[in-house]
Parts: C-alpha cells; structure tokens; sequence
C-alpha cells in the first residue's frame, strides 16, 4: 500500500545512496583558492615593481628639482568648518549636517625628499610584507591538497600570517598618521581643516581582532598537529 | 631515548625477517621501520602482545630501560 510515509523513506533512502556514492570533497574548492592566491601573488609582485619604478619617479626630482608633480596620493584628514544644508526628507525643511573626520588623499607637485621616501619605504613595506603573507597562503593550501595539513609547520605558518597581518596594519596606520600629521601643517584651503588623527581611522580593530583570532587557530593547530604526531607515532 | 628497541635482535633469533614480521603480525612495514628505528612514541598493547606472540617472547625481550 503506498502513502505519503512509504514515499518520504523511499526518497530518504534514494538521497543516502546518492550520498555514499558522491562523497563531497573540498579538493575543486582547494584548486580554485590556491588559483585565486596564487594570481593575487603574481599581482602583488607587479604592483610592487610598480610602485618601485613610480617611487623612482617621485625620487628623481632630488636630480632634477625642475620636474613634473609627484604621481602619489598622500593621505589626509579633514573636517568642514561649515555646516552644509540639505533638503531631504519627507516632511520637508532643511537638515544640517557637518563632515567631520573624513579621509581622502591630495596630489603634491612638491613635497620634501625624506617625505616621500618616507612613504615610499611604507608602501614597499607593506607591499612586500603582502607578498610574504599570501606566500605562506599558497603553501599552506599547497599541503592542504597534499592532504598533510596537519602539520606543526602550517600552524607556525598561521602565526606568521597573523604577526604579518597586524605588521601590515602598524605599518599603514602609523605612516598614514605621520603623513597626514605632516601635511595637515602644510597644506591649507578655505572652509577645510586638516587635521593629523581621525578617530574612525584609528579606532579600527576588525583587522587586529582577527589577527589575534587567528593567533588562537594556530595554537590549537600546533596542539592538533603533535596529537597526529604522536598518533602517528603510534603502533 | 630512554626506550630500546631490542626487535631486531629478536628477528636474528628467531630467523625472521621484517617483511614476514609484519605480515603475521598485520603491522605495515612503515610502521614496524618506525618502531625498529626507536621512533616511535606509543605501542599498543596489543600490538605488543602480537608481537610477542608471533616472536614467542616476552615484553622485556623486544623493550629495554636504558637510563640515559
């Protein structure tokens, strides 16, 4: 007698079969992630050889003081000093509103040479410390697909990518500071205020937070990799 | 390492090689390299106790104390 029971295990049944049949594996997933880091990699390597050809530009002009303006966007804060007005709601008036803290970035025909090696040396800094990260990516899904993953090497590979990560961000938050401190003093327009520290900019964790988490990933993989040792190591 | 692995000298004895060793007892020879060599960390009882079946030994004549 069929009914509705009969039929619903019947189709339970089918997907089971269907199941031990087709294990799901990660392996076109590990494929694609090592294609994507690896081409992120390669990119990384010509994006560093171009700033090093544009940072040769920009230093050029210590030779020749005469030259074309300087092909980098510095970063710098700013405020409005006015309040700026705009009609937008429904039930209609005026709303007033101010930019505070808000980050953009000018073009300088002339700026000092330690102030542009100064940025010239943060941005191969965290183009090269990009390139090592992405590096011990490759590696570390290289051995995924190896299907030897579980090893104390890629738990000290985590670590890295984790210091690495949080270097990146010292790196950038610190040269930024400095730059835009720098030419908050140097740089002037009518109604804007540049100031040296933008608490947005600064206040962002998100990066450190996952940094640290991922601190907390490798120990416990360095702790799951000497249980396989030593399982291995097991007769 | 404090633990010897007298298996070798077992094997003399008993005229056996690695190879017939580790199809009685089922152990692959990776492993029984492993434990010849004195790296491994753990042995099972079980696996002990095969061992000593198949050598028609005791425990002491394959695992020696040595005090470093």
């Amino acid at each position: 007698m069929i009914n509705n029971k009969n039929i619903l295990n019947y189709d339970k049944i089918q997907n089971n079969d269907m199941n031990a049949r087709q294990p799901i594996t990660g392996k076109g997933l590990i494929k694609f992630l090592i294609f994507v880091f690896s081409a992120f990699y390669y990119i990384l390597w010509f994006c560093l050889v171009l700033v090093v050809v544009i940072e040769f530009i920009s230093l050029r002009k210590i030779f020749d003081p005469s030259g074309f303006p300087i092909p980098i966007d510095f970063t710098v804060f700013f405020s409005l000093n006015e309040e700026l007005g705009v009609a937008n709601w429904d039930v209609g008036g005026n709303t007033n509103f101010s930019i505070n803290y808000a980050m953009g970035s000018v073009k300088l025909s002339y700026a000092p040479n330690g102030f542009i090696a100064l940025f010239c040396f943060m941005a191969l800094s965290i183009f090269i410390l990009s390139i090592f990260l992405t590096r011990l990516m490759i590696k570390i899904l290289k051995t995924v697909k190896d299907k030897s993953f579980l090893l104390i090497e890629n738990a000290l590979r985590l670590r890295w990518i984790a210091l690495l990560g949080i270097a990146i961000l010292i790196v950038e938050k610190t040269f930024s500071f400095v730059i835009a401190n720098y030419l908050s003093t140097h740089i002037e327009y009518s109604g804007v205020k540049f100031t040296g520290i933008n608490p947005y900019f600064i206040l962002n964790f998100d990066t450190v937070l996952n940094s640290l988490f991922l601190l907390v990933i490798a120990e416990v993989f360095r702790i799951g990799a000497k249980l396989k040792e030593e399982q291995d190591l097991t007769i | 390492m404090s633990i010897i692995i007298n298996l070798d000298v077992m094997l003399a004895k008993r005229k056996m090689s690695l190879t017939e060793l580790s199809e009685k007892v089922g152990i692959t020879m990776s492993n029984l390299s492993i434990l010849k060599k004195g790296k491994a960390k753990a042995i099972r009882f079980t696996t002990l106790e095969m061992i000593c079946e198949v050598l028609d030994c005791q425990p002491a004549d394959i695992l020696e104390y040595k005090r470093d």
